[in-house]
């Protein structure tokens, strides 16, 4: 019940923050957060909150909604995938996959912006998409962090490979 | 590889994209109507006041870093403050000409119109200047068309409504489409946004565009004599039988708290 509440809690928290930062661009806390709940092995909690999350902050911005959670879905999946084929072991291929996620959900975005709204995204755009990769991996990494500090303090193990 | 792992997540994966896809279905059925209008009406406070926060701690970063360069141009700032003063009176003079102008080719100003103020919650998600939200919606009359407007500058147009929201397309959103006519040499085109800005386009190779120039609306679906920008750049290309300028807006929708919706024209 706790779990359910601090999902449900934490979903909305970040589509509000989400929202205020839209003017900033780069940012999708969505992706982020979602991502570094599930490099941290929640998995279950990590799906769910980026398919709550997005629902709620495609609401608020009165984008299409679905787009959000399905490209969230599709980056925790490609990490879900290198996750289970044992590449994410290491810290610099977490990080690798953790660009590859990132990726994902931006072309399964920009795909479907293109498709259900008026808006027309093209390979132009690709330096600023890759600028945003780059900003949201390192946004991934702190939450990472912050979310392995909390663990720490509750006392479980979380060794790290090099 | 660990074939459990791949199956449990991969099950949940599954539900969750086509959890997407449903809402994405039912967003197109616009059974999610409902949801945008209450959902909105308990975020858009909270919504616009995290936001006004963030432009707020980006604002006070920003000018702490550029602690070295304001003095310098603190110092610029003060000459021409005073050149301006000096050219204050000739404007007003032009401004009175202008309104005689206006009246004689029959545009109209916004006065005696009906406006809503509204407040903007939130701009685009790819921080790319295509949409803005607004905190008013059809309770308080917007609806689909409407422009936006603020004083003489065009805003944009409303695109959705919902019961206490709505989406703005603006100016430089890339399908805009604004007929609008150079204010000095009345060359007409289409104004649209493009990745490299406003830009005014299909302006005939004879008709002629000056730098500084201010454009404005040309009357069609949407009042005529609003400022949509000024010429900041002529391109002209020798193959093409038009020509194309970029435009400056000359507002940053960061620094403006309230835009109006035009509700009625006369």
């Amino acid at each position: 019940m706790r779990t359910v509440i601090i999902i449900i809690a934490g979903a909305m928290i970040t589509a509000l923050l989400n929202f205020a930062l839209s003017s900033q661009g780069y940012v999708n806390l969505v992706w982020v957060a979602g991502l570094a709940v599930i490099i941290a092995d929640f998995e279950l909690a990590g799906i769910v909150f980026m398919v709550l999350a997005g629902f709620l902050f495609d609401v608020m911005v009165l984008g299409n909604v679905g787009i959000t959670s399905v490209s969230a879905a599709i980056g925790a999946g490609v990490y879900i995938l290198a996750k289970g084929f044992g590449v994410t072991d290491r810290i610099w291929q977490s990080v690798l996959w953790v660009l590859v996620a990132l990726m994902a959900s931006f072309a399964a975005d920009a795909v479907l912006e293109t498709l259900l709204s008026d808006r027309h995204l093209s390979l132009d755009l690709s330096g600023y998409w890759l600028r945003s990769v780059a900003v949201n991996a390192v946004l991934v990494g702190i939450t990472y962090a912050v979310i392995q500090g909390i663990r720490r303090r509750a006392g479980r193990n979380t060794s790290v490979r090099l | 590889m660990d074939p459990d792992y791949l199956k449990t997540n991969g099950i949940r994966l599954a539900v969750a994209l086509m959890t997407g896809i449903l809402l994405i279905l039912s967003d197109g059925m616009g059974w999610i109507d409902p949801v945008y209008s209450a959902g909105n009406y308990i975020a858009a406070p909270i919504a616009y006041w995290s936001n006004r926060a963030v432009i707020g701690v980006e604002n006070a970063v920003g000018t702490v870093l550029q602690i070295g360069t304001l003095r310098s141009e603190n110092a610029e700032l003060i000459v021409e403050n005073s050149k301006l003063r000096a050219e204050l009176g000739k404007l007003r003079e032009i401004e009175r000409e202008n309104d005689i102008l206006r009246s004689q080719i029959g545009i109209e100003l916004t006065k005696g119109w009906k406006l809503k103020k509204s407040r903007i919650l939130g701009l685009d998600t790819y921080g790319i200047a295509e949409h803005v939200i607004i905190d008013t919606g059809s309770d308080d009359g917007v609806s689909v068309g409407n422009v936006v407007i603020l004083g003489d500058l065009l805003i944009g147009e409303v695109r959705e409504v919902y019961a206490s929201t709505s989406k703005v397309r603006l100016v430089s959103n890339q399908h805009s489409n604004i007929f609008a006519i150079d204010q000095n040499t009345r060359a007409k085109g289409l104004v649209r946004g493009s990745l490299e800005g406003v830009v005014m386009e299909d302006v005939l190779e004879n008709e002629s565009l000056n730098v500084g120039d201010v454009v404005i609306t040309w009357e069609d679906d949407i009042p005529g004599g609003l400022v949509v920008g000024t010429v900041s750049e002529v391109v002209e290309v020798p193959t093409s039988s038009t020509k194309k300028a970029f435009l400056e807006t000359g507002f940053s929708l960061e620094d403006i708290d309230y835009i109006f919706v035009v509700l009625e024209f006369s």
